[in-house]
């Protein structure tokens, strides 16, 4: 009950008191009580011993003489009724028989058993006395037994205090509520006052109140400690208004701000706007100014070439007749007249390269070549540079070095160059050129290292080296000669084919230019803005292989009103590779087979509504399906009716899967006889269209080059050539001439894949000669695969021969004719 | 002796390139534009062309895929002379026929060694 949580504070602790008094005064009380009952029940025993020991001798006597004496011979009545303290006697024998008892007569006693008066409990005004009787010589006589009573008086000044007591414990309650009310205030109203406050503060939101300190004590400390928190709440409250002010105007601050620059951003969007278009005015002007300045230098290359030619021509004419007629004057001056004319030359030649490679037109021309025998041809240009300052050339290429694809011409012309180059500054030293292979990175690359041991450059000078007209001094150019062009084609050459020029110096000591050119150089097609030319695909890697999974074999068109056995077909063909259409009706199968040209129709000719059989003779008359071959789907086992009308197959229904397969396979089959050629000398774009065709399901020749092609051509007739024209031996011209002029060849289609960024008169040349002019790497595999596709149906059409790919089986073709 | 007949039209080269080629033994018929080199083709049955492509009135390429076309003149070699040091002019002068090319201003020595190639074997200079 102490610990009720729901009695105020206040009551428990009256209760307390008030109950600790009660207990404390009844203990007292107790204890006084029991006390006085005890001395009043000794005096009792007391008083009336003495008279007990007189009737033991009295009794003793008479047992002694006679043990079994009777009442009459015992008188107690007689020896005890002057004594008013004792109510009963009782004399029991040695076998506790009563051999005489009294009672006082009025007193209300009873005689119980000696057991009885050993054991008889406490009382608090009777006193039990028992006695027992012995003769001489220690032998038992017998038991006195008396009970004594205090007197009445006695009785009564037990009970009197009592009385007194009741008062003093009510004035002690009285005192209790008097103390606890005093400790109430002490010790609850502070802390009652301190929960109202904290109340107000809770329900208020009021921190200024504080709790008033009394006294001293925990509770003053507890109340201090109450008002030291509430300062700092009221504290942190401020600085958190404050705080929450100060977000609130950084919040109007940056929607302000939000404004401001949404507004700015809308300026902006029109001034980019307005920007973006005076810029590309101004790019199409530069770029215009740059196309112009090309294409003038490009004319002005040309016009300069034309009298150059003329020069050149007479004065080697002029040197021809001054030897036949031994003039040598006029031969040494002839030769300086060449000699300035050919430097005339080449700088008319570096400037028109230079002039396409800004203006994005310096193609290449890629194709493989033996490494070596490319260096061996340089030399002998080289040797005279070499000669004129009596240097010595070493040239160091493997044997057995191999070949590389990339574009010769411009090797040849970078190597010139840093031989000539290398020469120019050493004299009577020696210059060397050593190639080598670096297969560390993840391209192989060719490396050609060109040393001298001239006279070097600085830093700086080669900082300057592979500029635009730069030479590494001013003074060089006067001392050495040279356009200052040549090393900066030679870079722009090297980084054309994904390689690059780096030099290596020290001033006295010589320099090493190292080219490093990769070994299969990947096309690049020409950008006319001369923006950074990307790498075009790799042949190897496009048109994109297809995925993986069964061959292509054939496209096949489902005509059927049953969706059931179009999904089943669909997936049964479908897993086999076969490319699956399906029709509900006639209309639909003339628009699919649009779409797809297919190589085998399926007919239901159980079809709801329209009759197959009539489908048939109606789809057969179509000029898109009329030589299609048809295999029909028939519940009758005899297919002589469908056959008869123009049917190549049947197959009876529940379709057996495996019998269709056969069936188209058949067909499939049929198809070997009509290949296509591909004549193309780079190995892995050969493969790559090899695979490509054989996965559609067309078997391919390959030729490696133009004469292997034509040697081809005089055993099979293939019904496509997909023909390269930059081939060794003999290239696609060539072979596009021969089979134009063949009475037999010239049937045959002909898909021209070039890597050459054609004129447009060699194209016009080219699309009047053959049947289609692709650009490698701009096509796509889809692309190839319908102009093969349509290229097929030209050839049968020029030949009148039937669909190739599923001839008409001779047994139809017998019925029809 | 072999007939060589040389389109050209510019005059200088017309004449330089002549009188070389006359010098070491070959016969020169000249034409300056296309139209005539044609004619000349047709009527001189020359063993070798040497055909300038920036030609007027007919140029070089279409002048070759002519000559090229008809049975007549078929057979004869054409070397073009192209003043584009361009593989592009190569690809084009070779589309129309023509079975080599020499790039202006003319090496003598190449060209010699190319004429030399091309001209039936009985054609020979001296021969």
């Amino acid at each position: 009950m102490l610990t009720s949580s729901g009695m105020p504070l206040r009551w428990r602790l009256t209760l307390l008191i008030t109950l600790v008094c009660t207990l404390t005064l009844g203990a007292a009380f107790a204890g006084y009580y029991v006390m006085e009952v005890r001395r009043l029940h000794d005096d009792v025993a007391k008083t009336s011993d003495d008279i007990a020991n007189q009737v033991a001798v009295n009794v003793t006597g008479i047992l002694e003489k006679n043990p079994a004496a009777t009442e009459e011979e015992l008188p107690l009545r007689i020896w005890l009724t002057s004594n008013e303290t004792i109510i009963t006697a009782v004399v029991y024998s040695p076998t506790n028989k009563v051999l005489s008892k009294w009672v006082r007569p009025g007193s209300g006693g009873a005689i119980g058993s000696v057991r009885a008066a050993y054991v008889s409990t406490f009382s608090t005004d009777e006193a039990v006395i028992p006695k027992r009787l012995t003769g001489p010589g220690g032998r038992r006589l017998g038991t006195l037994v008396l009970t004594a009573q205090a007197s009445p008086e006695a009785r009564q000044s037990l009970l009197e205090p009592l009385q007194a007591m009741g008062g003093l414990f009510l004035l002690a309650m009285l005192g209790g509520l008097v103390v606890s009310r005093f400790l109430q205030r002490g010790i609850s109203e502070p802390i009652t006052k301190l929960a109202g406050i904290a109340r107000r503060v809770a329900t208020d939101g009021d921190y200024s109140a504080r709790a008033e300190v009394r006294g001293g004590g925990e509770t003053a400390v507890l109340v201090e400690a109450f008002n030291s928190m509430l300062t700092t709440i009221q504290q942190r409250d401020a600085e958190l208004v404050v705080a929450k002010n100060n977000a609130e105007k950084a919040r109007e601050r940056l929607a302000e701000i939000n404004a401001m620059l949404e507004e700015a951003n809308r300026t902006l969007e029109a001034k980019v706007a307005e920007r973006t278009v005076e810029l590309h005015k101004a790019m199409t002007a530069a770029r215009d100014a740059n196309q112009a300045k090309s294409s003038f230098l490009a004319k002005m290359s040309h016009e300069l070439r034309t009298p150059m030619n003329a020069i050149i021509g007479y004065a080697e004419m002029l040197i021809e007749d001054a030897t036949d007629r031994g003039d040598n004057g006029a031969i040494a001056d002839l030769r300086k007249i060449l000699s300035a004319a050919r430097h005339l030359l080449g700088l008319i030649n570096d400037v028109l390269d230079l002039s396409k490679i800004e203006a994005g037109k310096m193609d290449l021309y890629l194709e493989s070549f033996d490494v070596c025998t490319l260096v061996h041809d340089v030399i002998p240009t080289a040797q005279p540079l070499i000669d004129r300052n009596k240097n010595q050339l070493k040239v160091d290429c493997p044997e057995n070095f191999g070949t590389m694809r990339a574009d010769a011409t411009k090797l040849r012309q970078i190597l010139l160059n840093l031989l000539s180059n290398a020469s120019k500054f050493t004299e009577e030293g020696v210059v060397s050129l050593e190639v080598s292979r670096d297969q560390a990175g993840p391209r192989e690359m060719v490396v050609m290292l060109v040393r001298d041991s001239g006279i070097g450059m600085t830093p700086e000078q080669m900082g300057r080296l592979f500029q635009v007209f730069s030479q590494a001094d001013k003074s060089t150019s006067a001392k050495f000669g040279g356009t200052g062009l040549g090393l900066a084609i030679s870079r722009q050459f090297a980084r054309l084919m994904g390689g690059d020029i780096t030099v290596a110096s020290k001033m006295g000591e010589g320099s090493v230019f190292t080219v490093r050119i990769p070994a299969e150089v990947a096309p690049v097609k020409a950008t006319p803005e001369g923006e950074t030319t990307p790498p075009m695909p790799v042949p190897e890697k496009a048109p994109a292989p297809a995925p993986a999974g069964p061959p292509r074999r054939g496209r096949v068109l489902v005509i059927d009103a049953d969706d059931a056995v179009n999904t089943m077909l669909q997936d049964l063909l479908g897993r086999e590779g076969y490319t699956v259409n399906v029709a509900r009706n006639g209309e639909e199968a003339v628009a699919r087979a649009r779409e797809m040209s297919p190589h085998v129709v399926i007919l239901d000719t159980l079809m709801p509504g329209a009759e197959g059989g009539n489908l048939l003779s109606q789809l057969k008359i179509h000029p898109l399906l009329a030589n299609l071959p048809f295999v029909l789907l028939t519940m009758d086992n005899h297919a002589t009716g469908g056959v008869a009308i123009g049917a190549a197959d049947y197959m009876s229904k529940p379709i057996d899967g495996g019998r269709l397969l056969a069936i188209l396979a058949k067909y499939s089959a049929a198809r070997s006889e009509n290949a296509i050629m591909v004549v193309e000398d780079d190995a892995p774009t050969r493969n790559m269209i090899v695979r490509l065709l054989e996965r559609e399901g067309w078997p391919a020749l390959q030729a490696e080059n133009g004469r292997a092609a034509l040697g081809l051509l005089e055993r099979n007739t293939p019904s496509v050539v997909l023909l390269d024209l930059l081939m060794p031996e003999l290239d696609g011209f060539a072979v596009l001439r021969a089979m134009r002029a063949h009475a037999v060849w010239r049937d045959i289609p002909v898909v021209v894949l070039t890597s050459l960024d054609l004129t447009a008169e060699v194209r016009g040349f080219l699309e009047k000669q053959a049947e289609r002019v692709l650009q490698k790497g701009s096509y796509s595999r889809d692309e190839l695969l319908r102009e093969v596709r349509d290229s097929v149906e030209e050839f049968m059409r020029r030949t009148g021969r039937s669909n190739p790919p599923f001839p008409r089986p001779s047994a139809v073709a017998s019925i029809l004719s | 002796m072999a007939k060589i007949l040389l389109v050209e039209d510019n005059e200088m080269n017309r004449d330089m390139l002549g009188r070389r080629l006359e010098k070491r033994g070959y016969q020169i018929a000249i034409a300056a534009d296309g139209p005539t080199g044609l004619a000349l083709a047709r009527s001189g049955k020359p063993d070798l062309i040497l055909m300038d492509m920036s030609l007027p009135g007919i140029d070089g390429w279409e002048a070759s895929r002519q000559l090229k076309a008809d049975p007549a003149t078929a057979g004869i070699p054409i070397i073009a002379l192209t003043a584009h040091a361009m593989a592009e002019d190569r690809e084009k002068a070779l589309a129309a026929g023509c079975n080599e090319y020499e790039t202006k201003p003319v090496e003598l020595t190449s060209l010699l060694a190319k004429i030399e190639t091309l001209l039936p074997k009985s054609g020979k200079p001296g021969a």
